[in-house]
């Protein structure tokens, strides 16, 4: 199938109903759902806006991904150590 | 001169720079140096995009936008609601900045007008004899048919506003802010008009009894 037709078509279909949350709505929540994440919560079933939102919005979903990411290797000691080892300071990677 | 605090609570990082001086230096510097581990983190190991760039590159990227993440959460201090850890909605802050500095980057030669000029990105008439599996003449005229209904649908249906925005989000995958800043417009302003195109695009297929299941089937077929 042509990628843009199909990009197009699912973009129309999967966009979400009215009264749902904004970018901004979004954003400024996002620091709230590390506590429900962090405890293994589903935020679809918690705050079914937000996954909504996050499910229609290729930005905020990046971001959002983002977040969580650096949130869990903050809260595994992951940001301390040095880079990987195929990062070296003076070389860059093949 | 104050000594290096290792953790502090909501209350003490709010003080902290709010305050003057030794303290308020010390807090700044900690919660910079906090956003930059996060931040370099997420730039070495979650971005293929950036995999030519060396550590001490990235290092140096994830410093600047870190000491630009440090100053909007000054800017900042007054909405911070305590509903998180202060730490955590610092991160949220830096993520924002951190994302939106790689779009302009990656997107800093966009021109909305360029890219509307590559013309009509539908696919051309179903030529039945084309694909793995040839169509049967009806649906090859089925496809064309359908194909005449999209076509018209993004031509009457939407504002040309509406099919500019959403042709660069949803085709290209160009970022909502680059195509805001094109537009003259803000990113959640621009969100609610793709939405709006998205909405009265399905509301139009669905009265001309086109499903997603339908189409995604009817030029899946090869």
């Amino acid at each position: 199938m042509d990628a843009k037709l199909r990009q197009i078509i699912e973009m129309i279909f999967t966009t979400h109903e009215e009264g749902m949350i904004d970018c901004p709505t979004c954003h400024e929540n996002l620091h709230t759902l590390w506590a429900l994440v962090e405890n293994g919560a589903d935020i679809s079933e918690i705050v079914p806006a937000m996954a909504a939102h996050l499910a229609c919005c290729r930005e905020c979903q990046e971001e959002y991904e983002a977040f969580i990411c650096i949130m869990r290797a903050e809260q595994q000691g992951l940001t301390n150590m040095p880079p990987l080892n195929n990062r070296t300071p003076d070389t860059k990677e093949a | 001169m104050a000594e290096r605090v290792l953790d502090r609570t909501n209350e003490e990082w709010l003080a902290a720079l709010r305050g003057e001086g030794d303290a308020q230096a010390l807090a700044l510097n900690d919660l910079k140096e906090r956003l930059q581990r996060g931040i370099f983190y997420y730039l070495s190991r979650e971005r293929s995009d950036l995999s030519d760039l060396s550590s001490n590159e990235l290092q140096q990227m994830a410093a600047d936008m870190s000491q630009d993440a440090t100053l909007r959460v000054l800017e900042n201090l007054d909405s911070f609601r305590g509903d998180s850890m202060f730490t955590t909605w610092a991160t949220r802050i830096a993520v924002r900045v951190a994302i939106s500095d790689l779009r302009r980057a990656r997107y800093k030669d966009f021109s909305l007008d360029d890219i509307m000029a590559d013309g009509d990105f539908l696919p051309a008439s179903a030529n039945p004899l084309m694909g793995e599996r040839p169509l049967s003449p009806e649906r090859a005229t089925e496809r064309d048919e359908v194909l005449g209904k999209i076509r018209a649908a993004l031509g009457d249906v939407l504002t040309d506003r509406q099919f500019r925005a959403l042709y660069a989000y949803a085709v290209q995958g160009i970022s909502l802010d680059v195509i805001a800043n094109d537009l003259n417009t803000n990113r959640n302003a621009l969100y609610k008009l793709i939405h709006d195109a998205r909405r009265k695009l399905r509301t139009y297929f669905e009265s001309q009894g086109l499903s997603m299941d339908y189409l995604i089937n009817l030029f899946g077929e090869t």
